[in-house]
């Protein structure tokens, strides 16, 4: 009977966990604008479809993701370029990493495997990269695989699992740039994880060479991959090109900085990062083969995206995986140690009160974020934040007079717990923010240094009303764009035709003229004209932005944005009407 | 300093990985193709990357780049699996070899890279165009790489070296002004290596240490002695072997019996050691020295590894060395194998083999067919000729396609393993790609050694070692078919040389510190243990073999001359240019030539006539492969014909005389005698026991006289290591202080111009005081790699054999900078698909006439300094008007 609860319990929780990574990384998936780099390999993955564009094709040096674009490509081809649809195989990959662990329930248990698997469900920053445009979590999904295969595959027996192993390869290095940032992480991992093993698991490297005599159906299942199964040969090139841009990437930098971007990792999961330390600490005395494999790997992946020069926030999900793992190991760890017993009561109100002095921090944290509290309206920010800092010592005090007048013991898993109820608290609503509120995709996050503005979207609008008002279709009207778009700006506009240039076979002035501020054109006929901002990226430097604390409860940052200059034809601005005068000055 | 050890260190991991191949490849060689490992190792990721790239798999950036590396990576990982622990082991046991191998490659890598920081100016010569192929390909997305200076066109050129230095300069982020000395500096070191490394190979046990023992006479003989001119220039300076006559003018019998240009004239200023005359070094290039009839000077180049190196073009000839060496290499390997002539390629079915047999001559069909369709018909005798063409490739090609088709189906055996034969092909069709002189004489020397290896089955081990040569020429044109499609050739056909005999005199001060100890080697050799019929053999051959060539070149130039009888201008000019005012002049001439001149032609018979006599000694003994001697006289027989040759045939070119005939085949047999003599002087040294001094003299005096060479020039060339902008590897750098404002530009360029074709100053007739070629025309082309309409004239002619591709292109480019007309120059713009116009100095000084206000109306500047304008074509010009 207990049996039976136990097997309808964890198959609830799988499918809670499904249900979850699903919903999450499907969720609005086209309502955020692509951001540069999206709209780069979005394209570079249109090019080919009935969606090119005369505003792209050959001019955008978009980064090479070839297995991200030969399968969002065939997407392309069946549903059309949407935002929804090039965020598709991110999110179809960020589903199956999430559930990935599952297929370790005998090896690891089921409790631990369950909980990997909720971790990597619900972690902000894995779901945020699933909803991405691009090959990150695809490369994430294949070193999985890869990892699987290292547990699950044994020396001399079937090598079914070898060969999973090297298809999960394949998977990565088809994964263009990030899967090489991922292949170095997890070799650097495994060979930390054997220096520790040496003595004490002579054996460990005997899985790596099952994985190893199948290693060739990696490049087998990356080129089947690249090219479509053979649809496309188009994407091949960059099959290698994304290997040059790696490496180049060691010595170029092209990215975030390092600091932000172990803050983010910091900020964002604090979770994971703390349950998987002590995971890491737990490995590694252990000496239990799965686990310092993990401990090495998440140790290997975290210097590897330190190191490199051109890293990107996607990168971080390396680290996150073996995290996960680790942070299920440590939970399952701290199950088993706190076992309060007769004190359980004590305990629960130990922690009760450590509850409402976090909340009352949050809340006071909150009413200086705000410039001024809800409840609190008569107090300064100041002093929102003297009480909130205030909270969190008196926390500290009490859990020491508490351990000195009870129990030490007890006062230390009060606070572990309240460590980490604050840190899932964290955790959930860095996940809420970065992926479901309409805030979280503008450039104030620290894992979006760069994203498209919501007036891009609006700019789109505009210009499709009309387009329709001027030929029937939304997306017919020929537009003369002067200068080099932004990515975001020119898959906004993939759609419609380009206006051939004045002077070569056409003499009539176009109908709307697209060009950067400040650059306006002469034109012979009166434009009306609006500004937009269609993307913007961090302005400050270091770490956070200058109030932290601000920064944390409302993301307000320094931005600086591109602005883009949309110019209508007055007859069409007006919609036929013909303007009140014609020797006004264009605008703007 | 970043740039040297990066280059060093690339070449190294590239040589290690490469070592897991050669270890496989050169099981006969003691130091297991170690030498050899980096070449090879160059080859594999370069031809990967060029293949890939060539066939759009890869793109040509440094992906493409790390995709060669990894096929070398794969390669090294599949022929090396399973033997790790035995290459470990044997590394243990040699590791003062290796240490030693490193150290020689190390040491002239740096030394060179300090001689190229003396003298580093990418100016003069060949440069600007070599530097230009470097940057093309470096600049061209895709592959065949485009020719900067003809846009719309792929270079036409064997041009696999600069692909090479591509290929190193992207992996390791080196930008080419600065690559283009390190390639001079590494392909010195590679081929100082690879000569140690086969001469190490060569030597007997005795004569080898745990070091590289004696073998290091082989970088001595190959790459650093000069020719005699060096100790020459000195003698000429120190105003020896001149009287004064009365009046106060000087005369030299000497002199004038030696012939060479420039040491005919009196010194000038007072007795000096170090020759002071200005480019006194380059003489020694043209030591050898044509005079026509009249007595009109017909240049022909004779340079050697040295003089290439310190001029510093980084040409084809010199390009291909390491490579040459590792054919060698390869040759070497195998004759120190066992051959049975036994292999057999693959193992198909009797039905498969038919069938690619009859494939195979399909292909050749289709192939004669091609060639016979690019005959125009429209011109008078167009279907005859095209007929022809189609019956003689037909004829030809059939049956060495199926005779290829069965050796490679396992119809016939082979005489290498099938494990050799595709990195065969590999190795030595690269030289066709590298410097495509260099492949029939690498294919001739494997020839003639699996002849020698298969001797003893008769005439069947002959007809072995033909097939499988054959078979080898012909996979390694079909690894290297999509250069050869786009490739013209200037080659055409063969002509007699019949009035231009090399001087004895200037044949020994170009060969003599290798050929004196050949000499000395082969009639001590000869004379030990004379047997019955030598003499007649020697004598057979060293008269008939310059006889029957004359023969050949009487019949060739009769030939010529009777074809020519009834075009009475073209008969006139081919006289003229002879110096003959009649048929009957001329071959008066040639008679008499060639009795006032015979030695040179009569000392190679005699070193042919002393091979064939050691070889059949060595035949009748019954030694089966284990006598090294025989790659030695094969190698020394082999370059005694590469300089008998153009001694009465030449390959017609572009140049209509035997300058670059005798170029390439006096460097290739440079490189082979040189090897020869490095092993004479290691072996055969220590065995002065049967009277040391005259060994002793024969074999250094010659080389000492050559060392002064390489000292006094590089002296001179390094500016005396004290160069007026500092030490630099730099090539580029000089710009900054001679054109500043130039380089601004090019610098701009290169950082912010993504591509596109760029109209400059071409030169020629249309351009007052800018030559076309050797002149600074073309030059943003060469700096940058943007394509521009047309480089230097003379050197497009050369590389596609004609002038149909240039077509108006150097007059329109005049027309663009002078014209009043916009209509006139926006046809130009469009015709050529100009992108950029630029208005540099040399514009302003070239082009008088030039008018940019038409360029100030309707192209917009991007670019604008005092000195410099660049304007970007927009979109509306490029359509015409």
């Amino acid at each position: 009977m207990t049996l039976s609860v136990q097997v309808r319990t964890s198959v609830l929780a799988i499918l809670v966990i499904a249900a979850a990574a699903t919903g999450l990384r499907s969720a609005s998936l086209g309502a955020r604008p692509m951001d540069d780099h999206e709209a780069q390999v979005a394209l570079h993955a249109a090019e080919g479809t009935p969606e090119g564009s005369p505003f792209w094709t050959g001019s955008l040096e978009a980064e090479a993701e070839p297995g991200y674009a030969a399968l969002t490509s065939l997407v392309f081809q069946a549903v059309g370029a949407r935002e929804a649809s090039a965020r598709a195989i991110p999110a179809l990959a960020g589903i199956l990493l999430a559930l990935s662990p599952l297929l370790l329930r005998e090896e690891l248990g089921q409790g631990k495997a369950i909980l990997a698997s909720l971790f990597l469900a619900v972690s902000p920053i894995t779901v945020a990269a699933s909803r991405e445009a691009s090959g990150a979590t695809m490369a994430c999904l294949g070193l999985a695989l890869v990892f699987m295969a290292f547990v699950r595959s044994r020396p001399g027996g079937a090598d079914r699992w070898a060969v999973w192993g090297a298809v999960g390869l394949g998977l990565t290095l088809a994964s263009g740039r990030a899967g090489w940032m991922g292949i170095a992480g997890i070799v650097m991992g495994f060979t930390i994880a054997w220096f520790w093993a040496r003595r004490s698991d002579p054996a460990f490297l005997d899985s790596a060479r099952s994985l190893l005599s199948r290693a060739w159906v990696a490049p087998v299942v990356a080129i089947v991959l690249v090219s479509g199964a053979g649809l496309t040969l188009r994407f091949l090139p960059d099959f290698f090109s994304a290997l040059g841009t790696w490496m180049q990437g060691w010595i170029v930098f092209g990215g975030m900085d390092a600091a932000p971007a172990l803050a983010a990792l910091a900020l964002y999961e604090p979770t994971l990062l703390v349950l998987g330390a002590a995971g890491i600490v737990a490995a590694v005395s252990a000496r239990e083969r799965t686990f310092l494999a993990l401990a090495g790997w998440g140790i290997g992946s975290l210097v590897t995206v330190t190191a490199y020069s051109s890293r990107r926030p996607e990168d971080l999900v390396f680290i996150l995986i073996p995290f996960s793992f680790l942070a299920a190991h440590s939970v399952h760890r701290l199950a088993e140690r706190i076992q309060p017993g007769e004190n359980a009561p004590v305990l629960a109100g130990m922690l009760g009160v450590l509850t409402v002095l976090a909340g009352f921090s949050a809340v006071q944290f909150s009413a200086y974020g705000h410039g001024q509290g809800p409840a609190f309206a008569a107090l300064t920010p100041g002093t929102s934040l003297g009480l909130a800092l205030g909270a969190i010592v008196l926390m500290v005090v009490v859990l020491f007079l508490f351990g000195a007048g009870w129990d030490y013991a007890l006062a230390r898993d009060a606070g572990i717990l309240a460590v980490l109820g604050i840190a899932a608290a964290l955790s959930l609503s860095a996940l809420w923010r970065l992926n479901m509120d309409p805030r979280g995709s503008r450039a104030g996050e620290l894992v979006r240094p760069q994203a498209s503005t919501p007036s891009l979207q609006l700019f789109q609008r505009t210009v499709e009303t009309f387009s329709q008002a001027s030929t029937g279709r939304t997306d017919a009207m020929p537009i003369d764009l002067r200068g080099q778009p932004p990515p975001a700006l020119a898959w906004a506009l993939r759609r419609f035709p380009r206006a051939l240039p004045i002077g070569a076979s056409n003499t009539e002035q176009p109908l709307v003229v697209v060009a950067p501020e400040g650059q306006a054109p002469a034109l012979g006929a009166d434009y009306l004209g609006q500004v937009f901002a269609v993307t913007e990226r961090w302005n400050w430097q270091g770490v956070l932005p200058a109030d932290p604390v601000i920064w944390m409860v409302q993301r307000q940052a320094p931005l600086w944005t591109e602005n883009w200059l949309l110019l209508l034809r007055a007859d069409l601005a007006s919609l036929g009407e013909v303007p009140a005068t014609s020797d006004e000055a264009p605008a703007p | 300093m970043i740039a040297i050890v990066s280059w060093w260190l690339a070449s190294t991991a590239v040589g290690l990985a490469a070592f897991g191949l050669a270890w496989r490849l050169f099981p006969a060689l003691r130091d297991r193709g170690y030498g050899l490992s980096r070449a090879l190792g160059l080859l594999v990721s370069g031809y990967a990357f060029w293949i890939l790239t060539t066939t759009g798999v890869t793109r040509n950036d440094l992906g493409g780049a790390w995709a060669g590396a990894l096929v070398l990576l794969a390669a090294a990982a599949w022929s090396a699996r399973g033997r790790i622990s035995e290459i470990l082991t044997w590394a243990r046991a040699h590791i003062r070899l290796i240490l030693t191998m490193e150290g020689l490659f190390l040491g002239a890598y740096l030394i060179w890279c300090l001689v190229r920081a003396g003298n580093p100016e990418i100016v003069a010569t060949e440069k600007p165009m070599e530097l230009m192929f470097l940057n093309s390909i470096l600049r061209s997305p895709a592959f065949p790489p485009r020719d900067a200076w003809l846009s719309g066109y792929a270079i036409s050129y064997y041009y696999f070296g600069y692909i090479l230095a591509a290929w190193l300069s992207r992996i390791t982020g080196v930008f080419s002004g600065i690559a283009f000395n390190l390639t001079n500096a590494l392909w010195f070191a590679l081929t100082a290596l690879g000569a140690a490394s086969i001469v190490y190979n060569l030597l007997p046990e005795r004569r080898i240490g745990k070091g590289l023992g004696r073998a290091w006479w082989a970088p001595l003989f190959v790459l650093i002695s000069g020719n005699l001119d060096g100790f020459l220039e000195v003698l000429h300076s120190r105003h020896w072997f001149w009287s004064t006559a009365g009046d106060g003018s000087m005369t030299s019998w000497f002199w004038r019996v030696l012939g060479i240009k420039e040491l005919l004239d009196p010194p000038i200023g007072p007795a000096a050691w170090m020759p002071q005359r200005y480019l006194w070094w380059w003489r020694a290039s043209r030591v050898v020295h044509d005079v026509n009839l009249t007595g009109n000077e017909v240049e022909v180049i004779d340079e050697f590894p040295f003089f290439s190196f310190l001029l510093a073009d980084n040409h084809p000839h010199l390009l291909a060395l390491p490579f040459v060496l590792l054919g060698i290499g390869f040759a070497l390997q195998v004759f120190l194998g066992r051959r049975a002539g036994e292999h057999r390629l693959t193992a198909a079915s009797e039905s498969a083999r038919r069938t690619g047999m009859f494939a195979a001559a399909g292909v050749a069909l289709a192939a004669a067919g091609v060639a016979a369709s690019r005959v125009p018909l429209t011109e008078s005798g167009g279907t005859l000729e095209a007929v022809l063409r189609f019956a003689v490739v037909a004829v030809v090609g059939v049956p060495i396609a199926m005779a290829v088709a069965n050796l490679i189906l396992g119809g016939w055996t082979s005489a290498l393993s099938a494990a050799e034969f595709l990195p065969a092909a590999l190795m030595l069709g690269a030289l066709a790609f590298l410097n495509t002189w260099d492949f029939p004489i690498a294919l001739s020397l494997l020839a003639a050694v699996m002849a020698w290896t298969l001797r003893a089955r008769g005439a069947a081990g002959f007809w072995i070692a033909a097939r499988t040569a054959i078979g080898v020429g012909a996979v390694s044109v079909l690894l290297y078919l999509l250069w050869y499609v786009g490739f013209s050739s200037q080659a055409g056909g063969v002509l007699p040389n019949l009035i231009f005999p090399t001087a004895f005199g200037q044949f020994l001060v170009m060969f003599a510190p290798a050929f004196v100890p050949i000499a000395y080697w082969l009639i001590r050799e000869g004379m030990r243990g004379r047997q019955r019929g030598d003499l007649a053999l020697f004598g057979g051959v060293m008269l008939g073999l310059p006889l029957g060539l004359f023969v050949v070149s009487l019949a060739l130039g009769a030939a010529a001359f009777y074809a020519l009888r009834s075009d009475p201008g073209r008969l006139g000019v081919a006289l003229s240019e002879l110096g003959a005012t009649d048929t009957g002049s001329l071959w008066s001439g040639v008679v008499t030539r060639r009795l006032v001149s015979p030695f040179t032609a009569l000392s190679l018979g005699a070193v042919l006539g002393a091979c064939a006599v050691l070889l059949r000694r060595v035949m009748r003994s019954g030694e089966n492969g284990g006598s090294r001697d025989a790659f030695v006289i094969i190698l020394i027989g082999i370059g005694a014909l590469l300089v008998l040759a153009p001694e009465f045939i030449y390959l017609r070119d572009s140049f209509g005389w035997r300058m670059n005939t005798v170029f390439k085949f006096y460097f290739a047999a440079w490189i082979l005698w040189g090897l020869a003599a490095a092993w004479i002087a290691a072996d055969v040294f220590p065995r002065a026991g049967e009277g040391w001094l005259r060994p002793r003299i024969l074999i250094l005096l010659p080389l000492a006289l050559g060392m002064v060479y390489p000292v006094l020039a590089t002296w001179t060339k390094a500016n005396g290591f004290q160069p007026a902008g500092g030490l630099t590897l730099d090539g580029t750098a000089h710009l900054q202080s001679e054109n500043p404002g130039e380089a601004a530009a090019i610098a701009w360029m290169n950082a912010n111009l993504g591509d596109g074709v760029v109209a400059e100053t071409v030169g020629g007739s249309f351009a007052k005081g800018v030559t076309g070629s050797y002149s600074g025309a073309s030059r943003i082309a060469a700096h940058t790699g943007f394509p521009t309409v047309l480089g230097w004239p003379g050197h497009e002619l050369q590389w596609r054999g004609g002038g149909e591709e240039m077509g108006s292109r150097e007059q329109d480019i005049y027309t663009l900078y002078t014209t009043r007309d916009w209509d006139e120059a926006q046809i130009i713009l469009a015709r050529y698909g100009i992108d950029y116009v630029y208005v540099g100095p040399l514009e302003q000084s070239a082009y008088p006439e030039l008018f940019t206000a038409k360029f100030d109306a309707y192209l917009q500047p991007v670019y604008q300094t005092d000195s410099v304008t660049i304007y970007a074509v927009p979109l509306e010009q490029r359509t015409g008007p």
